[in-house]
């Protein structure tokens, strides 16, 4: 309710602005030429397929990076040796700009897919490790001592007791950082792509179709709400038994 | 069947040595109910965790029925003072997690949760999750969890201590009703003395860090006990003699 009412706000002052001839439609064009916009992609200019296109090689680049960083950050939280190893390592690629390393990512991989899923998976992959790390290692230790005096052995604790534990806190970091996974999609897309919604928004701006810009720019958006959407619904259907979860018993 | 003997403890904090216990000797016979009380601070948690095998001591050494105790076992059951249920298992479940653990059969793991469930009164909450749940009924499930391991010895650890005093009242009677019934061996620590004095059958008072064993006292109440109890003459003597000897 809340949201719908700052969305219309904010769609009033944009219209206020734009129809009232208070910007030139250069800088912010109107509502509806926006949306003309994006009808005329759909119909003439493959829209649906730059969407697809975008949304396929996060699921890749973002997948790969949690298939390989969550497992990474539990063995981190579990064990000091690996700590000692893995963690300087780790914190100096979190340093690391990924848009640095995208030219040698080009260099390496070529113009293709991989260098833009290698990209993403870069980019949210140390993000990823580290926090859940962080919640593996918040694991009340009261639980792990209930268990261990209820006859469970260690390979019992970290799989009954860490791991659900700390399912809902993995969650929410993979929620997070699909955001992050967007701003490297949207780079590796104007710097080096001929397809997605990041090629569609500076082919768009170097013809001056400020219309197209802004109408990629709001699809990105919405995406990123139903993703969020998404993450929410199904923690809520995975978790029932967290404070957070509004689900009922 | 459990016995202490010369059970110390140091540490090091902020660079100081810290002598936590010293020298403690104790034995707990089968089917005793014995509670240890003690000042707030005074390093009870961390003889219970020794006893329990999360913490191992400085000196001397701790057996149960004649076997050395190195680690953590189901033979001893802890229940902590905070609630330390499984949020993400439901009440049976979390009744369950330490059979789970034992090869048992389907059939009689149903019976054991069962049984525990009628005696906790938690059947119609069987299906919920320990959110859901109030602090005594938490507990509650906590005993019903360890009990359903059936250990030889059941150690508590102010168990009641974060519940509000009506609760708290409520849970001594329920354990005292579980204690006739069962006979399970309790090794009970509080710093709460009328607590101790209605449920043991021994009461020790400890002494301040480094702590130790101060004084023992036969509680002489006959059982079965109830509530009713605290409010006698007897009683009250009997509490405040144990209550000077706490603060002496």
């Amino acid at each position: 309710m809340f949201a719908f009412v700052i969305f219309l706000i904010s769609l009033l002052c944009w219209s206020t602005i734009s129809y009232g001839g208070l910007i030139s439609p250069l800088f912010l064009p109107t509502p509806g030429a926006v949306l003309m916009a994006v009808m005329s992609l759909y119909q003439n200019f493959n829209l649906l397929q730059d969407i697809g296109i975008s949304i396929l090689r996060i699921l890749l680049g973002f997948g790969l990076a949690a298939v390989i960083a969550v497992p990474l950050g539990m063995v981190l939280a579990l064990n000091n040796i690996g700590e000692a190893v893995i963690e300087p390592v780790l914190s100096f690629i979190r340093y690391i700009p990924p848009s640095a390393l995208l030219p040698l990512f080009l260099l390496w991989f070529g113009i293709g897919e991989t260098s833009k899923i290698v990209l993403i998976c870069f980019g949210v992959l140390p993000y990823i490790a580290f926090m859940v790390y962080d919640v593996v290692a918040q694991t009340k230790t009261e639980l792990v001592d209930a268990a261990y005096t209820l006859g469970a052995g260690n390979a019992d604790v970290v799989w009954k007791v860490v791991v659900p534990s700390s399912l809902p806190g993995i969650w929410d970091t993979l929620r997070i950082n699909i955001g992050a996974a967007w701003t490297f999609l949207v780079l590796a897309e104007i710097i080096a792509s001929s397809t997605g919604l990041g090629h569609l928004i500076i082919t768009s701006q170097r013809f001056i179709k400020t219309p197209n810009v802004i109408g990629a720019i709001l699809i990105i958006g919405i995406l990123g709400y139903l993703t969020d959407l998404f993450f929410k619904i199904t923690y809520n259907m995975f978790f029932p038994w967290t404070e957070k979860s509004h689900a009922s018993a | 069947m459990l016995q202490l003997k010369h059970v110390s403890k140091t540490y090091t904090q902020n660079g100081q040595h810290v002598e936590a216990i010293k020298n403690l000797d104790l034995s707990v016979k089968e089917c005793e109910f014995i509670a240890l009380v003690g000042p707030s601070g005074c390093g009870k948690t961390t003889l219970l965790k020794i006893i329990a095998g999360l913490a191992s001591p400085s000196g001397g050494e701790i057996f149960l029925d004649g076997k050395k105790i190195l680690n953590p076992g189901k033979d001893r059951g802890l229940v902590f003072q905070q609630f330390t249920l499984f949020p993400w298992l439901t009440v049976r479940k979390n009744i369950s997690f330490g059979l789970d653990l034992q090869n048992l059969g389907i059939k009689k793991k149903t019976g054991i949760i069962d049984h525990y469930l009628g005696m906790t009164g938690l059947n119609n909450f069987a299906e919920f999750y320990p959110k859901n749940l109030s602090g005594g009924m938490q507990q509650r499930v906590a005993i019903a969890r360890t009990l359903a391991n059936n250990p030889k010895i059941l150690l508590m650890d102010e168990p009641f201590g974060s519940l509000d005093s009506q609760t708290r009242s409520q849970m001594q009677e329920f354990l005292t009703k579980l204690w006739e019934a069962e006979h399970q061996t309790i090794l009970f620590i509080t710093h709460d003395v009328s607590e101790a004095a209605f449920l043991a059958d021994t009461v020790y008072v400890l002494s301040k860090r480094p702590m130790g064993i101060k004084q023992m006292f036969s509680v002489p109440f006959t059982r079965p006990r109830v509530h009713a109890l605290k409010h006698t003459k007897e009683f009250f003597e009997f509490e405040n003699k144990i209550a000077q000897e706490l603060e002496r």
